[in-house]
């Protein structure tokens, strides 16, 4: 009987899923760290190229995919995205002025700046007494377009650094300047406020009407989750810059392998976008040596057969 | 008398007419082209010019018509020139003028010869032939001049273009030619594009003796950090918009890389 239980246990779905993930994360993790390590100057490739390349992609998969997952759950809507709330385009834009008026190489603490600043403008205008997530939604959009045209129009008054502005804007920074100690603070602050926060999700899978005692209590909860998606997608613009795609998928992907518990949900999506971001860091960095590709294409190419390939084998979310 | 007067007004007109197809016109929105046209003294056939067109001082009066980004269309259909000229990169912006009668030229600079063969190239255009001969002879003396003054041969190059992403110059490029020429070597002369996106791992396992930093490049102090040698690099910004220029003005671009040499 006991034999009978663990047999069942290792071909259970999660953790046959959870042990897939974690064995590309730990290869992916290996591959970045020692593939083609150049021995007569290894230390210093390792110190200040690699490790700092390795903690940005795990911080920032994993921060995008929670991100994610927070704001999927409070809107109710698997198209969501971390830069729902005007993000990307206030972080494009501390990214741009950084370039364009300070010729500084500080973009990374530009973009963070940013984007924290935009997403506190978005939760203001969608004010908090009458706050309504499709009111969210509608504000992020507005200043999405708004920040996005202003960008547009700094690049292309500024044809000089257009082609370098456009890159970084679309994949990723390649070399970002953040410090890693200041950024794994950060990092540790944003899971523990997860941690916290993760378990109370769960009741959102419910009818709000019952939960809720209030409109007021339903709201004051919904801005607390708005908030840490805003913190974490910040920490991820400060890490890698501004990086689509990974905080749509990685919790879809979680959601198809571990179901609705967002306990599970929480561990899963920390190991599935780091562990993404960690195999496309390698592939966008060895792919056509000694080119780079840029990241956010990368992650496109690994990640949507991934996805479709579950997405096809589950049927539905 | 009124018959009279109308044959001289449409002969007159039809010299007019004759006159231009002589002396095409031109429009300008590479100011490599541009300078080119200034120094085979063409100048009178270019009728308007981009922004970003700042050599010589002379080229400042010419109308500006835009730049890689937006052309004023109306303005161009009122100047209707016969050639516009522009760099390869925007051949996809100007090809459908070629529908109103303007041919666009778009020409490519992979290496010195391809800026000879453009200089020539419009020097046949503008009916300057001998000028552009002149000029080409002149470039070719100038650049042996340069390279013999570079008495340490054979240094390592790193050419950065930009820091952020970190790009630099590859085999395509016409500066890794120009600096072939100085008599130096560029580090990524082996990569196959004109200005990829290069691994920081690759450069460091080069060594090189000497970076550049292009003149619109920002950030450097950020490079340092990934240099394992960086101590011994001798680092230095090439002051203006001459090195990545294919124009005229290329032998001093080789006299530039030719002077770092002798460090």
């Amino acid at each position: 009987m006991k034999r009978l239980k663990t047999y069942n246990f290792v071909l259970n779905k999660k953790f046959f899923a959870f042990t897939l993930l974690v064995v590309i994360f730990f290869a992916s993790l290996a591959l970045c760290l020692f593939y083609r390590l150049d021995a007569s100057n290894y230390e210093i490739i390792l110190k200040f190229i690699r490790f700092p390349v390795v903690i940005r992609a795990i911080v920032s998969g994993a921060t995008l995919a929670l991100a994610g997952m927070f704001l999927q759950a409070i809107s109710k809507n698997n198209l969501a995205d971390p830069y729902l709330t005007g993000l990307s385009s206030g972080a494009g834009l501390g990214i741009v002025v950084s370039m364009l008026f300070f010729n500084s190489s500080h973009y990374s603490l530009f973009g963070f700046t940013g984007a924290i600043l935009t997403a506190f403008l978005v939760i203001f205008l969608s004010g908090f007494s009458k706050f309504s997530i499709t009111k969210l939604i509608l504000i992020g959009l507005s200043v999405n377009l708004f920040v996005g045209s202003i960008i547009s129009f700094f690049i292309l008054t500024n044809p000089q650094k257009a082609y370098p502005m456009t890159l970084v804007l679309s994949g990723g920074f390649s070399s970002p300047d953040s410090s890693e100690k200041f950024l794994l603070l950060l990092f540790l602050a944003g899971i523990i406020i997860c941690g916290v926060f993760t378990p109370i999700l769960n009741l959102l899978r419910l009818d709000e009407r019952i939960v809720f005692t209030s409109v007021a209590i339903r709201n004051k909860y919904n801005i607390i989750f708005v908030l840490i998606s805003a913190f974490l997608t910040s920490i991820s613009v400060y890490s890698i810059g501004i990086l689509g795609f990974v905080g749509i998928i990685c919790p879809l992907l979680s959601k198809l392998l571990f179901g609705c518990d967002a306990r599970l949900l929480f561990f899963g999506n920390i190991i599935s976008g780091s562990a993404l971001l960690l195999l496309s860091t390698f592939i966008s960095q060895n792919g056509i040596f000694p080119l780079q590709i840029p990241l956010g294409v990368v992650v496109a190419i690994v990640g949507v057969p991934f996805f479709v390939f579950f997405l096809l084998k589950e049927g539905r979310l | 008398m009124f018959k009279v007067l109308t044959s001289l007004f449409f002969f007159l007109l039809l010299s007019c007419a004759s006159f231009a197809q002589d002396a095409p016109s031109f429009v300008s929105i590479s100011p490599a082209s541009s300078e080119i046209m200034f120094a085979i003294g063409a100048q009178d056939n270019l009728k308007a010019v981009s922004s970003q067109c700042n050599f010589p001082k002379e080229v400042k009066d010419k109308p500006i018509i835009g730049d890689y980004y937006f052309i004023n269309e109306s303005m161009l259909i009122d100047i209707h020139p016969d050639y516009f000229l522009a760099p390869d990169s925007a051949d996809f912006l100007v090809n459908k003028y070629k529908k109103i009668g303007i041919t666009p030229l778009c020409f490519r600079y992979e290496n010195i010869n391809s800026v000879y063969e453009n200089i020539l190239a419009l020097g046949k255009l503008t009916n300057k032939e001998k000028k552009a001969e002149n000029l080409v002879a002149q470039i070719k003396s100038d650049i042996i001049c340069a390279k013999r003054s570079n008495k340490n041969k054979n240094k390592k190059i790193f050419y950065v273009v930009s820091v952020e992403p970190l790009r630099t110059i590859g085999k395509k490029s016409f500066i890794t030619d120009v600096i072939n020429e100085s008599g130096n070597i560029s580090i990524t002369n082996d990569v196959n594009n004109a200005y990829p996106i290069i691994s920081p791992e690759y450069i460091m396992s080069k060594k090189p003796d000497i970076v550049v930093f292009d003149y619109t490049c920002f950030g450097e102090d950020k490079l340092m950090k990934l240099l394992p040698n960086a101590k011994k690099v001798k680092l230095t910004k090439a002051q203006s918009d001459i090195i990545n220029r294919p124009a005229a003005r290329i032998a001093e671009s080789v006299l530039f890389f030719a002077r770092l040499g002798n460090y």
